[in-house]
């Protein structure tokens, strides 16, 4: 699959969020992808910029494997609830049916999957799509297990609801002690790659 | 101001209970509260105090009735199943009238659970009591993180002001859900009783011994007599409950926990698409907020309960309104479940879905 | 005058006894002669002012924490090791004692007091072995010998269906973190002195931190027995030692603690 070609805009261009003060970010992924590790970060991080934020993991029974989500709410406002059918963006890591997961998606919003996962087409097109080839990315880097550093860098990139370095600075907080270094610096590129596929496509449109 | 950290509302739970001075804990390990017992093995033995993994919540709750007995602030927690394995136990802490807290992060029965981990299906249990003898618990429902904490420490709190056992509720939802929670002390500016009553051996106390036989030797009609007078002054004094944006409302959500919680979020949209709608959400599931339930309803004229539950808490408010309001429900069909338990984001009722309820209802 | 102190310390009551002048006990049981015992012991070891006793529910319940002058409380059915455990955690100092009967230990609250012992808790248990189910009329026991004749085994103890009975003091031997597991009787005078040294000996292990002492008593239960207090001591003495021979079944001075073990 070619990376260029999949990123292309379906719908409007929804940045509603973008230099706003509330967010609210759902990552569906399956055990062991991570999703849950990157919502809890982008949530520490987003306590030195926001006056509210919550983070809610929301997994079935089992201890490991079966699907988990998570979302993120960021905001200047007290927050009534931590979860929402439709949050304003929804990042799809894994190979979840993509039909359910689009209808969650709020008009206006942001969608992000995984392109060398899903090949289907987001068919919404009230959305903005961003289609992300993290896993091959992320190989590519040298461990496909950091495909969700990608899509961190992604999302903040497309809303930047809080900078990278915010997320550096999480994260080097709780990688601390130099024995994770090699593991940080890993994240790290992750992130920033992840980022400057958006920026990438954000100059080609 | 107290350090805020972002921490869910099971950590919560277990820094509340050791801000409250609990330094004893005994537990059974179930989701979704293990990382209670979990925090609790780790941070206890550092400031002197014990952890004690037991083999059942059997033994949990009869630990909790010894430690109490020990006079120290005690606790366990555990979930549905375990809750109910407990039930003898909280009889006989209710009859010795023993002070110590109980958690229950709830999920879904009955029996194991059917496969999922949200849930609120033990309201009537724990508000009614599960176990024998017409005994009461005073019941906190938490609905956040912050909450959690604080109520650990008026748990304790009231747990010694009226040697009564004192149960905080949480859900999966809470248990999970992190926020920056503020790290405060409560302080509540009342005296509690000495506990002269606790067994310490002779010598601590001198010289004078306690030793307890249940209530077999006090008349039955004269302990009951001193129960119910007892539970009339907790009536009174310690009923708790928050109104939110329920002035001119034209329907009156009533909903307690992580519901209480979607049910916010579906009022400040509502809100703000102009609909007149507003929340009312029990604190204390016992005492009930029977008469302030029916005041708002009287006032709103139209109430939709909102519960992950076939239909519990609806009764009290049906009681409580008394046939002169129409109650709705949305329980647990309103839970969004696209393929079944096992989806990501199934399980939960969701703001969209107690929205759409409200618009049938205007 | 050594006539005269002999014959206090046998006769008299010992300083811990309440005085209640009624017998809570029916006539022959043989749980009064044990609760002077524990009297007597808890006296000579000079630990009455932090002894916490704890009885289970059955014919100790009510009349052990009224007779014995010390902190005391009488526990839901098979719960006393639960609760002294948290009391022991509690309170490291004092002597933890739990009392309590073979249906209360060995039926219902048996896992509860196997775990206790796998846990390594340093309490002390008193087990009133009276082959029965006192309180509530005398039906089968963990302990009833093979062929006795219960209210729930009209025609004897069968083992085919209803299984063999349970060795509680060789069983508390196996354990661990048991430093002293013993069998006695206070059927004569003779005995009486040797379980006084037994139960002394339990709580010994506990006072210098070594670890759980364990008593098994047999007794009688004249009414449920179906016998007069004589013919009592005559099944005593002959069925019952057969079935659970008297004796020391471990006496540890330390337990062993794996030396590496992270
Ligand atoms: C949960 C529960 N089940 C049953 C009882 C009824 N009960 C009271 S005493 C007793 C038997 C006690 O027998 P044992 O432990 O041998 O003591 P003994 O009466 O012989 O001293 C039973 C079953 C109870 N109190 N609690
Ligand atoms: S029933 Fe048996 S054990 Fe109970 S008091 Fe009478 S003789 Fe003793």
């Amino acid at each position: 699959m070619q990376m260029l070609s999949n990123y292309q805009v379906s719908g409007c261009n929804a940045r509603e969020e973008k230099g706003m003060d509330y967010f609210a970010l759902t990552i569906a992924g399956l055990g062991g992808q991570g999703a849950l590790v990157i919502g809890r970060l982008l949530a520490e991080a987003g306590m030195s910029k926001y006056n509210h934020v919550s983070y809610f993991p929301n997994y079935s029974a089992a201890m490991r494997g079966g699907e988990s989500e998570c979302t993120i709410i960021l905001s200047n406002e007290e927050i009534s609830s931590p979860a929402w059918l439709e949050p304003s963006s929804l990042i799809l890591m894994g190979p979840a049916p993509l039909e359910e997961f689009e209808q969650r998606a709020k008009p206006g919003g942001l969608v992000m999957i995984d392109s060398s996962l899903v090949t289907k087409q987001v068919s919404r097109k009230d959305v903005e799509v961003f289609y992300i080839p993290a896993s091959k990315t992320a190989t590519e880097l040298g461990d496909s297990r950091v495909a969700n550093f990608v899509f961190l860098g992604a999302y903040l990139k497309a809303t930047e609801a809080v900078s990278l370095e915010l997320i550096e600075e999480a994260l080097e907080k709780r990688l601390a002690g130099g024995k994770w270094d090699a593991l940080l610096s890993l994240d790290k590129r992750a992130l920033r790659e992840g980022a400057r596929l958006v920026e990438r496509r954000q100059g080609v449109n | 101001m107290g350090e805020k950290v972002l921490i869910d509302g099971n950590e919560a739970i277990g820094r509340g209970a050791i801000q409250a001075g609990c330094k004893y804990f005994f537990g059974y390990p179930i989701t979704p509260q293990n990382e209670i017992p979990e925090f609790m093995s780790r941070e206890l033995p550092q400031i002197g105090g014990v952890f004690v993994q037991t083999e059942s919540e059997t033994a949990s709750v009869y630990m909790v009735y010894g430690g109490a007995l020990a006079g120290a602030r005690v606790m366990t927690s555990t979930s549905s199943c375990g809750f109910s394995l407990m039930q003898e136990g909280i009889s006989y802490i209710a009859e010795a009238e023993m002070p110590a807290v109980i958690v229950n992060v709830m999920r879904m029965g009955p029996g194991i659970g059917t496969g999922g981990q949200h849930g609120q299906t033990d309201y009537r249990q724990v508000t009614k009591g599960g176990g024998h003898g017409a005994y009461r618990c005073i019941v906190l429902a938490s609905y956040s993180p912050q909450e959690c904490f604080d109520h650990m420490q008026l748990a304790f709190h009231l747990a010694d002001k009226y040697r009564i056992l004192v149960l905080v509720l949480s859900d999966f939802i809470i248990g999970r859900m992190a926020e920056p929670v503020e790290l405060r002390t409560l302080s509540f500016d009342e005296p509690l009783p000495q506990k002269d009553w606790a067994l310490t051996g002779k010598a601590k106390k001198g010289g004078m011994r306690r030793f307890y036989i249940s209530g077999l030797i006090m008349s039955p009609p004269a302990y009951h007599q001193h129960m119910i007078e007892k539970y009339q002054t907790i009536v009174d004094s310690e009923i708790r409950y928050e109104t939110y944006r329920d002035e001119d409302a034209e329907l009156l959500l009533v909903s307690y926990g992580s519901s209480a919680k979607m049910a916010k979020g579906a009022v400040d949209r509502a809100r703000a698409e102009g609909a007149k709608v507003g929340l009312f959400r029990p604190i204390t599931l016992w005492p009930f907020p029977e008469e302030a339930v029916r005041g708002a309803a009287y006032r709103v004229g139209k109430v939709l309960v909102v519960e992950d539950s076939p239909g519990e808490l609806v009764e009290d408010v049906k009681f409580a309104v008394q046939g002169r309001v129409p109650v709705h429900l949305l329980g647990i069909w309103g839970r969004y479940t696209p393929r079944g338990l096992m989806a990501a984001g199934s399980g939960i009722i969701y703001p969209e879905k107690i929205l759409q309820e409200m618009r049938s209802l205007l | 005058m050594k006539g005269e102190a002999a014959k206090e310390k046998i006769y008299g009551t010992p300083k811990l006894r309440v005085p209640i002048p009624f017998s809570m006990f029916c006539p022959g049981c043989h749980y009064g002669i044990i609760v002077r015992l524990l009297c007597e012991v808890i006296e000579e070891l000079g630990i009455e002012g932090r002894a916490i006793g704890l009885a289970g529910v059955g014919c100790s319940f009510g009349p052990f924490p009224m007779l014995i002058d010390v902190d005391f409380t009488a526990c839901p059915h098979g719960r006393a090791p639960a609760m002294a455990t948290a009391i022991k955690r509690i309170h490291p100092e004092a002597i933890v004692f739990t009392v309590q009967g073979d249906g209360d230990l060995g039926a219902i609250g048996l896992g509860c007091f196997m775990n206790t012992l796998l846990r390594g808790e340093k309490l002390t248990t008193i087990f009133l072995n009276n082959a029965c189910y006192g309180t509530t009329g005398g039906q089968m026991a963990p302990t009833t010998p093979w062929g006795m004749r219960t209210t729930t085994t009209p025609k004897g103890r069968d083992p085919s269906t209803t299984g063999f009975p349970l060795h509680a003091a060789e069983l508390t031997a196996t354990m661990k973190g048991v430093a002293y597991s013993a069998r006695c009787s206070v059927h004569t005078a003779a005995n009486f002195q040797r379980a006084k040294k037994a139960v002394k000996m339990a709580f010994q292990k506990q006072m210098d931190g070594i670890g759980y002492g364990f008593v098994e008593f047999l007794s009688a239960c004249p009414p449920n027995w179906g016998m007069t207090p004589v013919d009592c001591l005559k099944f005593l003495s002959e069925r019952m030692i057969a079935e659970y021979p008297l004796g020391e079944f471990k006496n540890a001075n330390a337990i062993e603690l794996p030396g590496e073990w992270m």
